[in-house]
Parts: structure tokens; sequence; C-alpha cells
């Protein structure tokens, strides 16, 4: 090539599939502790956490991870309310709320409104939620489970992969398990944030059903079709 | 089994040597991988999961072994296991590896980039992948998981690296790994065979589809169907992947199938469409009497697939509106280019012994186009462009001997090793054989 010349070929990259990410991030009143530094801790690690998606996005061919969030406390609100590419997302810190509770089945709502049947792209993969909070909801029992039903009434509800993040250990708690809805995904300490990215590089692992598939019987050279896919 | 820790000591079981770990660098199905520390020089080591079945344990490290004893494949590609690791007063085991340069990025990376690479560097990445394979190949081995996770690439060199290189293995033989789903040949899939060399050279034309058509050569309107939110029609992606790779695969770009075209809005198309026919006839081959067929009789091997990239290399031109890049096809002269849509003047061509190279700007006429055995890959002439002759190129002499040009009503002129030709219809002779260079679409020179 000359200097001149600048080489015109076609872009556009490859071909891949939409996985919906969304944060449900507590934004109640005791998140305000310790002179706002509990928020700031969160509003950092959801910041390193968008940083490790991209890279994760970035080396695999399988999906565009578009970013959604919502910020509850009392009622939820919106914090970031159009699917955004990941690699283009700069994290708006959030705020805790002066005397805002922790309810969440409102923010379970929210999400199920935009996981309609007729809402995400046919072609989506089941999407990714993750609720993060310091603390036990504070809704009417009865109120949390209405507000679960209806997200998991919803199959990309039920099919999504839900994760939830305990900051500090109290907060770990039977609601949050009942979230996740999977004996097999703990929920994670705010100490291991870090894993969060992880988790999501595992979900590629799991739609592709991976480089672990391993045969059951290899002593008999019989093949099976049983993926041992290891975390 | 425990994973390891950051300054954990392991111990090289053929060299002795201890290695310190360092920081957490991968993680893959089976295993974890980590920086380590020998005096000083950085590796990698692959420290192992325990597998399902202890027995399998047994399985891995014997077939670890193996390799770290036969050596890498002639390659420089692989990542080969340099020695095995165990961890004194530590169940478990790993080996060493090098650690890949930092110069390689994902293939992902590197196809998504805002500007991808040109056709001449994307041939010398494909031609280093059918490269690599072939060694592996030949050396009766198969490496049985091509996916996006284990190839990379330095998109400035061409350069490929392969890692994971635990899944080798010899040709026929058992194994662990069946591979990942969306590469892997659809009798795998369908558990009908294990994978071999013979799969490998399904998922590695797949892989190359990745790289110049950017897209999955199954992946059309048909899996598109598939896909549903509602109650009772959505498949799992296993079963999707299952369906449409395994066992109704049907190729994007299939001639006598039309019911599987790309998606609108796919990459594909634009791609598809810049290629000569011989290049594509290549992979509708490797998606339809591939899939059929699925021997070495119905699959390309490598050196089929080497051959139609040195070809393809040949058709790289440009256009002479837009300088768009282009692949000239012969069978098809008059195409309009992709980028401005007017149909560019037809190339300058040189053709010795049946088969011509475009006379674009980067082109190169080897010992390989003479059939001259004794050169090889040697250059004997380069491309140039040159400001000072707008619209022309020139064609050095990168050889060591002079070319004798023939003009009609003059006497033969030399260009000299170094010196270059204003390139026009002319005949030549270069290393005792007859080139000549002529317009497109027009007889040779006598």
């Amino acid at each position: 090539m000359n200097a001149m010349s600048k080489t015109i070929m076609p872009g556009g990259g490859i071909a891949r599939r939409p996985l919906h990410f969304i944060i449900l991030a507590d934004c109640s009143g005791s998140m305000r502790a310790d002179d706002g530094k509990k928020i700031q801790a969160l509003n950092f690690a959801i910041a390193e956490m968008l940083q490790h998606l991209t890279a994760w996005e970035r080396d695999q061919e399988r999906c565009d991870v578009l970013v959604r969030a919502i910020a509850f406390a009392t009622e939820p609100r919106w914090h970031i309310p159009q699917p955004t590419p990941v690699s283009r997302l700069r994290w708006m810190p959030l705020t805790g709320i002066v005397g805002g509770r922790t309810n969440m089945a409102p923010a379970f709502r929210m999400a199920a409104s935009v996981l309609g049947n007729d809402q995400l792209e046919r072609r989506a993969f089941s999407p990714v939620l993750l609720l993060i909070t310091d603390g036990m909801p504070t809704d009417d029992p009865k109120d949390f489970d209405r507000g679960l039903d209806t997200l998991m009434g919803l199959r990309a509800g039920r099919e999504a992969m839900r994760l939830a993040v305990a900051i500090g250990r109290d907060a770990r708690s039977e609601a949050l398990t009942r979230f996740i809805a999977d004996p097999q995904q703990p929920v994670l300490l705010a100490s291991s944030i870090d894993e969060i990215a992880d988790k999501l590089k595992l979900v590629s692992r799991i739609v592709s059903q991976g480089s672990s598939a391993a045969q059951d019987e290899p002593d008999e050279g019989q093949p099976v079709n049983d993926f041992d896919v290891v975390v | 089994m425990t994973e390891l820790q950051t300054g954990d000591k392991v111990r090289m079981q053929a060299a002795l040597e201890e290695l310190v770990i360092g920081d957490r660098i991968g993680e893959g199905g089976q295993g974890t991988v980590y920086r380590a520390n020998l005096n000083g020089r950085s590796f990698a080591v692959k420290w192992y999961r325990p597998a399902r079945r202890p027995a399998d344990d047994a399985l891995i490290y014997a077939s670890l072994a193996k390799l770290v004893e036969s050596g890498r494949p002639p390659h420089p590609a692989f990542i080969w296991p340099i020695d095995m690791v165990k961890a004194e007063g530590r169940n478990g085991f790993g080996y060493v590896m090098p650690l890949m340069d930092r110069r390689f990025v994902s293939f992902a990376q590197m196809l998504s980039a805002s500007e991808p690479p040109d056709f001449r560097m994307l041939i010398r990445i494909g031609l280093n992948l059918v490269d690599s394979f072939a060694s592996l190949h030949t050396a009766g081995l198969c490496y049985r998981d091509i996916n996006f996770d284990n190839l990379w690439v330095d998109p400035a060199s061409g350069d490929v690296a392969i890692i994971d290189n635990d899944n080798v293995g010899t040709n026929g033989g058992k194994a662990l790994v069946k591979g990942t789903m969306r590469f892997m040949a659809p009798e795998v899939m369908r558990d009908e065979a294990l994978p071999s060399a013979t799969t490998d050279l399904y998922s590695l034309a797949l892989f190359l589809f990745y790289l110049f058509f950017f897209g999955h050569p199954l992946d059309g309107e048909l899996v598109e169907a598939s896909y549903s939110w509602d109650e009772g029609k959505r498949l799992t992606e296993e079963e999707l992947m299952l369906k449409h790779f395994g066992k109704e695969p049907v190729f994007v770009f299939d001639p006598d199938n039309p019911v599987n075209r790309p998606v609108s809005d796919s990459p594909m198309w634009i791609w598809w469409s810049l290629y000569p026919g011989f290049f594509k006839d290549m992979f509708v081959r490797s998606f339809t009497t591939g899939i059929t067929d699925p021997n070495l009789y119905g699959r390309l091997v490598e050196g089929v697939l080497r051959k139609g990239l040195y070809r393809l290399e040949d058709s790289i031109w440009e256009c002479s509106t837009c300088t768009a890049r282009m692949l000239y096809d012969p069978d098809d002269p008059g195409r309009a280019c992709w980028n401005c849509k007017t149909v560019p003047q037809p190339p300058l061509l040189l053709t010795v012994l049946g088969s011509s190279i475009v006379l674009a700007e980067g082109a190169v006429l080897t010992g390989r186009h003479l059939r001259a055995h004794d050169l090889g890959e040697k250059v004997l002439a380069q491309v140039e462009a040159d400001g000072s002759f707008p619209g022309r190129v020139l064609m050095r002499n990168k050889g060591d001997d002079p070319w004798t040009v023939f003009l009609p009503g003059e006497e033969p002129k030399m260009v000299q090793p170094k010196q270059r030709l204003l390139v026009r219809p002319v005949t030549l002779e270069i290393a005792r054989k007859r080139v000549t260079i002529h317009q497109a679409g027009q007889q040779p020179p006598g």
C-alpha cells in the first residue's frame, strides 16, 4: 500500500446475538452509610465489572452485551433505560436515597416490563439479571412474592442467569437465594465482586457447551452427548 | 486437588526446576492457567481440576506426558507443553508451557475492529492456520477443539498462536474432549464419530469461513426461525445447535438449497459477494459434500485449502475509481465494485505456466509460481506504487538474476536486481521461464 492510499475494506464486524444484562442496584438509605463509602465502592465495583465484561465481549464471537440498570429504593427508577453496548457504556455513579427503603418487588416488576416475549429480540440469549444489595428486602412478604412471580412468570425471566451480590455478610438472605432459585449458584459476597465477570464468562461456556465437553465413557469408545461444564 | 495460590511452588518433573506461581491469567473447562516464574523468565502453568472420574485424571496425565515427550510439531504456532509439574504436599498436576506473546489478540477482537485486516493479511493468517494444522496432522496428531478461544492472532504480522494443546492426541485415539459445539463436525455432534484429523478439517474450514466471511456457515434463516420466547416453542441453546449444526445442517450459501440464507443484516452477504467463485466453491464443498461425505474425500485437506489461499492472494486488486480493495474473478470480469458500484477497469495480469497474478500493489511473484522448487517461496518480483507514476504500478526485481524484457520492434532490455519495470503489456523471461503481462480479458501477447 502506498502512503497516499487508504485501505478500503468492508467493516461491521462479525454477526453476534444480543445478550441483555440488567443490573438491579440497591440505592436505599443504608447504602449511604459510612460517609457514602458503600455506594462509592459499589459504583467502583460496577465500573470495574463493566470493564471485565467489555474485555470478555471483545474476545468471543457470540454475544453483543447490552446493559441496562435499575436503581431501586422505596421505588425503582431506570438508571440506564436503553440497552447500551457494554463497550460504549460510561457508568454514571449511583447515589443513595435518604430514607429510601429496600423494596425489591417493584424492581423485579420493572425488569419484567422489558423481558416480555414481544420485547426481546427472538435471537437474544437468555438474559442476565444481577441483583446487588446490602440488606434484606423491606417489601411486604406477599408483595415480594408477587413481584418475583411476575419476573419468573416470563420465560426470559425464568431462564435468565440470575446472580446476586450481597454487600456485607448480613445481606445474604433467603430473599436473594429465592431470586437466584438455583442451588448451584450461591449468593456472591461483595468481596468477590470480581467474580461476576468470571460468571459471565461462564455464560459463553454454557451456551456454547464448551471445550470441556467430555465423553462419559471414553474407555468403551462410545461417545455420549453428555457435556460436563466445569466452573 | 486444590487451586494454586500466588507464591506456591511447582516442580518440573523432567527438568526438576522449580517454578513460582504468579497471578491467574486464564480459566478453562479443565483447569486454571497461571503466570509462573523460573529464574526470572516468565512461563504459563496450567493446573488441572479433578476430573469427574479419578480414572480420567490418570488418562489426562498420560496423554499430557506423551505430548511433552513427543515435542512440539514443526510449526511455531503451537504453545506446546514443555514439562509436567507437581506441587509438593498437594494432590494434582499440571504442565508448564511458554507464555503467549502480548502481541497476540483474539480472532474475535481482530474481526470486530473498526478497520479489519486487508485481504493480504487475512490470507496470510489463513495460510498460517492451514500450515500449522497441516504440521499437526502430518505428525499423526489431531487437535480436536478448534474454536475462537483457542486460536489467537497477531494482526500486524499475521502470526497465529494455538493454545490449549492438551486437547491434542493421536489421530483416531480416544479422547476426553469432543470440542466446542459451534465448531464441531456434525458427525461428532451427533455422537457418530470421535474427534479426529478429519473432523479437524471441518472445524478448520469453519474457522476459515469466519475469517473470510465474518459469520457461521450454518447460521441463517432456518436458525433464525427457530428462535422464540413463546412457551413450548423455544429450544435451548444446546437443542438449537444440535438441530442446525448437527442433525439438519444447511450451508447458508448452498447453491442447491436456499432455505438457510444469512439473515438480511448479516455481514456474510457483503463478504460473500467479494470473493471469486473458485474460493467460494471451496466452502460450498466443505459445507455440502463435506457434511454428507464426512471423510478425507469429502473434506478439503490442507493442501487444497493452501492452494486456494495462494490463488486468492494472486487475485487481490483495487477499484480503479475509489481504491476499495477487491478480488479479481476471471469468471466474472464485469463485477462492480462493492463500495462505489462502478465497474473498474480490468487489471493487468502476469501469467506464467497457466496461472495469473493480478498486478496490484503488494502482489508478489515467487519461486512457487515459476515451479522453481530450488527457489521455493523466495520473492522474485514485487509490485509497487509510485507517486511519480499515478495510476500505474511498477514491478521490482527482488531476485538475484536479471529479467529479460521483450518489446515489439526493439532490442530486448534487461531489468537488473533491485531495478523496476513500469508495468505494461510485455513478455519477459524470469528465471528461464516465459512470463507475460497483459490486460485481463485480452489474449497474452504472442
